[in-house]
């Protein structure tokens, strides 16, 4: 049944590409879908450790830039370097959330804030190697894992590509947060004191949560990098961090599509009301307000409550159905 | 009866295919111009300018007719000061069709831009980034620039700097890529001279109290200041260095400082600066003397630099499709290299191997002109000075 599920998505992506004709369209689902992966990796931060993080922009810019160096500097091969990339940057962030992790609440926010921002302030400054402030071109291979790199930039290609990727990441992670070690991590965020008691290990488990939500990041940073061929410090900085707790925000944790949904709806947002007003910052942010004071599952929750609601009353219908007829 | 239809049929088909390459004519598809840039972000102020002439340029070239026998139409977009902005709205409009693109300040948006020409289908003009890779490293087949590069001003600063009488510098810089090459040059510049230079100062973006360093610039007792920063930072340190004295005791010399903006948000405190200028309306050409008269006309003022760049880039556009004979980017593309035309600069070149236009570049400074403040073009360097394309640029 859960793999049937997975399989009609699989059909969707696959299709929607053929209906929609529009080329512009195209790109901004694309887009939409590779911030979608990087809010899902703050999301999950959320959503097992209840953990918010402000600086996750490092690991989505350092993942662009460090398959740039690897590719230029050491010539290796597209796939290597972005294999390489992405097995450090899980060991990084495993090592640096065995420490930020310990930290609660806002000040965790602000450790992870500094940290983004230290990682900005020395991409800004590293003129030689990074190139300061003008970014780098990053120029692809003719064939990226077999695949021929024109796909990657084909904008109809591109989405099939992240769809599938987004969909394989979801899977994995709801078979993990499904297992032991999902509820272990429940159980850390609900009470950690009491986890703690009950002779939890909570330190390995929620800095295995941090590295996976960097390495998810981190793998939307690749996408990001192949679409685009390009990777500046501006990707680095805090706001992008914060564009994607937006994003997290809206869509909601509770379910792993959320943070999908909620990228999703930014970037319609910001393309057909930015069209109209300029203040659609403004408007967006009257959205984040409701949806916090309103539906703190975000519009996640808010579809699936809606959905739980219908089926109660269709069940409703049926035991009073029942009632009439004894 | 038939038979009359039928012969009348034939003579209507007839009639309407001997028409129709007139009808053609006047039907050409139109050239249809993307304008990228900043309407919000740190880069406003300069996007603003750069628009409004793009749009004057359009404007003016269908009040004359069209180019090439073509209506010009244009799209505006919003780059919000950032790559991935600019790639967003860049794109939007070169699959809307406005895939001559034009506008952008900043030269990580510039770079952002060219590597995606290609898929797009497009074609871009430069008219305000200056970073020498756009013209070497990373140049383009389907990328032009048609203001002054680094290289270019800074060669011209040094022929400049030999007519300079002062001895002892200090260095103001904005702390990063730009500003550290600017100060690099300046030190190597001045010992070359037998000048020399007593301290040099990076201020991080977005420095608000200057007072240390004009203190510091001051103590150090030189005759002239090296001025590198841009933006609000340029308009605090102008400010503050004047309500210190620093303008008393030492000279500024401006790299890309003295703009119109600059000037206006300064009061008095930028009379008598010096520094290079990448367009004046003071230019001695006949289409620069139409330009200005045609925009004070409307504005009642005349153009700033950033406003004379945008324009004369959007005059390479309307030089390539009239060349081309086509709206298509590859082809507008291919007619420009090498392309010779009369500019606002007078007699210019879109060089084949690099594609950085030549043309004469300016050293000038702030004066009063007609009750008003703005900066002056006082000499004129030709292009000469920068002759050799870069070696790291392969199109």
């Amino acid at each position: 049944m859960l793999h049937f599920k997975y399989l009609l998505w699989l059909a969707v992506g696959v299709l929607l590409p053929q209906l929609v004709g529009s080329a512009t369209l195209m790109s901004l689902l694309t887009q939409s879908l590779i911030y979608a992966l990087f809010a899902l990796g703050v999301g999950i931060l959320l959503r097992q450790c209840g953990l918010v993080s402000f600086g996750h922009a490092a690991f989505f810019g350092i993942s662009g830039y460090s398959v740039a160096l690897l590719m230029r500097d050491l010539e290796l091969g597209a796939a290597s370097a972005i294999v390489l990339t992405l097995v450090a940057l899980a060991i990084v962030a495993f090592l640096l959330g065995l420490v930020v992790s310990r930290i609660p609440g806002i000040a965790f926010g602000m450790l992870t804030l500094a940290i983004g921002q230290t990682v900005y302030l020395s991409a800004l400054k590293s003129r030689e190697t990074l190139g300061g402030a003008d970014g780098l071109n990053i120029n692809w291979p003719s064939s990226i894992f077999g695949l021929d790199v024109r796909l990657f930039y084909d904008p109809a290609s591109m989405f099939v590509i992240s769809w599938v990727v987004m969909l394989v990441t979801i899977y994995l992670l709801d078979r993990l947060f499904r297992s032991r070690f999902g509820s272990i991590t429940s159980a850390i965020r609900d009470n950690e004191e009491r986890a703690r008691f009950i002779g939890l290990h909570v330190m390995l488990p929620k800095a295995v949560v941090y590295a996976l939500s960097a390495v998810v990041s981190g793998l939307a940073g690749v996408l990001s990098a192949i679409y685009t061929g390009f990777i500046s410090p501006e990707t680095l900085h805090w706001s992008v961090s914060g564009t994607a707790l937006i994003m997290t925000i809206l869509g909601g944790v509770r379910y792993l599509w959320g943070p999908i949904l909620g990228a999703i709806f930014y970037f319609f947002v910001k393309e057909y009301v930015g069209e109209l007003t300029d203040y659609w910052m403004a408007m967006l942010g009257a959205v984040v307000i409701f949806i916090v004071v309103f539906a703190p599952n975000g519009v996640s929750g808010l579809l699936m409550q809606l959905q739980e609601r219908r089926q109660k009353r269709k069940q409703d219908v049926i035991v009073r159905r029942m009632e009439v007829r004894s | 009866m038939k038979k009359r239809e039928l012969l009348k049929a034939i003579a209507l088909t007839t009639g309407i295919s001997l028409l129709s390459p007139l009808v053609a004519a006047s039907e050409k598809d139109p050239v249809r111009i993307g304008a990228v840039s900043s309407m919000s972000g740190v880069f406003e102020q300069q996007g603003q300018e750069v628009l409004r002439a793009i749009e004057f340029a359009v404007e003016e070239a269908n009040a004359k007719g069209g180019v090439d026998g073509r209506e010009v139409a244009i799209e505006v977009a919003d780059d919000e000061s950032t790559p991935d902005g600019a790639r967003r709205s860049a794109e939007k409009l070169a699959r809307e069709g406005h895939n001559l693109l034009i506008g952008p300040i900043s030269s990580s948006i510039s770079m952002t831009l060219s590597q995606n020409l290609d898929r797009w289908d497009a074609m871009y003009v430069v008219v305000a980034s200056k970073l020498d890779a756009l013209t070497g490293k990373s140049c383009h087949a389907r990328m032009f620039r048609t203001n002054h590069n680094d290289v270019m001003d800074l060669a011209m600063m040094k022929e400049w700097m030999k007519t300079v009488d002062e001895k002892k510098f200090g260095i103001i810089a904005a702390d990063y890529t730009w500003g550290h090459g600017s100060t690099e040059f300046f030190e190597k510049t001045a010992k070359e001279l037998g000048k020399e230079v007593k301290v040099s100062l990076f201020a991080p973006l977005g420095t608000k109290d200057f007072a240390p360093y004009v203190a510091q610039l001051r103590d150090a007792d030189v005759d002239a200041v090296w001025v590198a920063m841009v933006g609000r930072d340029a308009i605090s340190f102008v400010k503050q260095a004047d309500s210190f004295g620093l303008n008393d005791t030492s000279r500024l010399i401006g790299h890309a400082l003295i703009f119109q903006y600059l000037v206006d948000a300064t009061g008095d405190a930028t009379h008598g600066v010096w520094g290079n200028i990448g367009y004046g309306a003071d230019i001695d050409t006949e289409r620069n003397r139409q330009f200005v008269a045609a925009w004070t006309e409307k504005f009642g003022r005349v153009p700033t630099e950033n406003e004379g760049q945008a324009y004369n880039g959007v005059q390479l556009i309307f030089e390539g499709v009239k060349l081309a004979g086509s709206t298509a980017p590859g082809d507008v593309a291919k007619a420009l290299e090498d392309a010779e035309y009369e500019s606002i600069y007078g007699p210019a070149l879109m060089r084949g191997a690099d594609h950085q236009l030549q043309i004469p570049n300016y050293v000038g400074e702030v004066a009063q002109v007609d009750g008003k403040l703005r900066p002056v073009v006082e000499k004129t360097y030709p292009i000469s000075l920068y002759s050799t394309p870069s070696a790291d640029c392969s199109i």
